[in-house]
């Protein structure tokens, strides 16, 4: 063995910006987060030139499966074109050579930040999500040696506390977000901060999730067709946000997930959440010739 | 400085190597192409100093392997275990895998198994159903070159999430059977 056949030529950044190794032990632990969905895999969460906090989770998982045919999409709560969201892509496609889309259905990879898009995904895409906080269990208990204990004992009792005193204050349940949800009925993940709205499209997908928080250290995975399951009470079905009789301003949509735009009069027009969704509406009724993919949701109602 | 846009040939290999392990991982029981024939492909991509591995019966391999920096341990102790499966005394000896723990069952041990998907009625293998994640209903799969006892000694080592993760390979072609899956025999 000879040192010139362990090193390879200088050469400033490696493809995708993270080297080799890096890869390697991102791939390792994606792996083994595949094998058991929703269990948290401990990683080593390398420096990107990103702040922690703005989806260097996430970043490394598309960096890691980076290759030049891949086209990218990045989502910031359903935009696609917020900085955040921006500047991710344009980084990636900067490393990586790849090509950007704000398509869903174009997209092999779909990098976001707290929305899955309405379009339905297919096999062959992947969805990776930025996760802040990747343990259900912190509310009920900081210390992540005993939540981790918690997990290993399948020890959940505590969330359905926490919705049972949501309902008794307030009547509902209040968790608008990080809807604490069982995979494969063994180990209760966040799904990321997503709305109540998208926490059904991952039950059962045809697609592949992988979640990733990078300041937090920790991936975890849903492959297709794995069972994710909102925690809820017999009596108290699973209810998504209400808008269904919503229209959005811009397109005319009605039935999607809508953001709230508080007017001065106290009133309030809503747009679509899913900001290249609404591109497309628009598109096509201006006459172009735009396709739009299946959705998970049809009239404001899961289509299942 | 420029940046470098396109992966070298070794980026490119190790990058679609990975691709294939994962969705073949993802999709049980479907049978993935890989860009390269054989084992030292997938160690490639996988495995470098931080990783344990054993191999059995093919010392060219276990000497590539040592290349990357890995560690040669007993079987009981690797992460990554490259080994037939083809006989009782196989199987018998890989009853000893790494299942991880219950607080980190990500530390258990990850198989590479010879294997073949031929058509040929020689040898098949017993005929087997799978379903579990990543599976739509259920798929059913013959693997030659699996000793029939390999199947009970799985089902005994794992008791979920604890339990081995399963690779069978023939040449380029790859399965991926993770311990979430359940396996019968039909």
């Amino acid at each position: 063995m000879k040192l010139s056949e362990l090193t390879r030529p200088w050469s400033a950044f490696s493809y995708g910006f993270l080297d080799e190794s890096a890869k390697r032990e991102i791939r390792r632990r994606i792996l083994k987060a595949i094998a058991v969905p929703g269990y948290q895999v401990p990683y080593a969460s390398r420096e990107v030139p990103i702040a922690r906090g703005w989806g260097t989770g996430g970043l490394q998982v598309t960096l890691t499966l980076l290759k030049p045919d891949a086209v990218v999409k990045v989502i910031d709560q359903g935009a696609d074109d917020s900085v955040n969201a921006s500047s991710i892509r344009k980084f990636v496609s900067r490393v990586g050579g790849t090509v950007e889309t704000g398509d869903t259905t174009q997209a092999t990879l779909i990098q976001s930040r707290h929305r899955i898009p309405e379009e339905k995904l297919r096999e062959d895409q992947i969805l990776v999500l930025q996760v802040p906080n990747p343990e259900p269990l912190r509310p009920v208990q900081p210390d992540m040696s005993v939540a981790r204990e918690m997990h290993a004992d399948a020890d959940y009792g505590q969330l359905w506390l926490i919705l049972y005193e949501q309902l008794v204050r307030s009547g509902r349940i209040m968790q608008g977000a990080s809807y604490p949800s069982m995979v494969n009925g063994r180990h209760v993940m966040t799904p990321s901060p997503i709305p109540r709205w998208d926490v059904p499209k991952l039950n059962r997908a045809d697609h592949l999730t992988i979640l990733s928080a990078g300041r937090e250290k920790r991936i975890y995975a849903v492959p297709p067709y794995t069972s994710v399951e909102p925690l809820v009470f017999d009596d108290v079905p699973y209810r998504v946000e209400d808008h269904q009789d919503k229209a959005c301003w811009r397109s005319g949509v009605r039935g999607f997930f809508m953001n709230e735009l508080p007017q001065e009069d106290g009133s309030s027009l809503y747009e679509l959440s899913d900001s290249h969704f609404g591109i497309k509406h628009i598109r096509k009724a201006a006459g172009e010739a735009v396709s739009i993919g299946e959705t998970w949701y049809r009239n404001g109602r899961m289509a299942r | 400085m420029s940046l470098e846009l396109l992966p070298t040939a070794a980026e490119s290999r190790t990058n679609a190597a990975f691709e294939e392990l994962m969705w073949a991982l993802a999709r049980p029981g479907l049978i993935r192409r890989l860009p390269l024939a054989g084992f030292a492909a997938l160690a490639e991509s996988l495995i470098d100093r931080e990783c344990s591995f054993h191999v059995r019966h093919d010392a060219a391999l276990a000497e590539r392997l040592a290349e990357t920096g890995a560690r040669a341990v007993s079987l009981a102790d690797a992460d990554y275990v490259f080994a037939p499966a083809g006989s009782p005394e196989d199987v018998t000896a890989l009853a000893g895998l790494r299942v991880g723990t219950l607080s980190y069952p990500d530390e258990a041990a990850t198989l590479f198994a010879p294997a073949h998907f031929g058509q040929e009625p020689a040898g098949r293998g017993p005929r087997l159903r799978l379903s579990g994640p990543g599976i739509r209903e259920a798929i059913t799969l013959q693997a030659g070159g699996v000793d029939p006892s390999f199947w009970p000694m799985r089902e005994s080592a794992i008791r979920y999430p604890l339990g081995f993760d399963l690779y069978l390979v023939d040449g380029d072609g790859l399965i991926g059977i993770p311990r979430s899956t359940k396996v019968e025999v039909l």
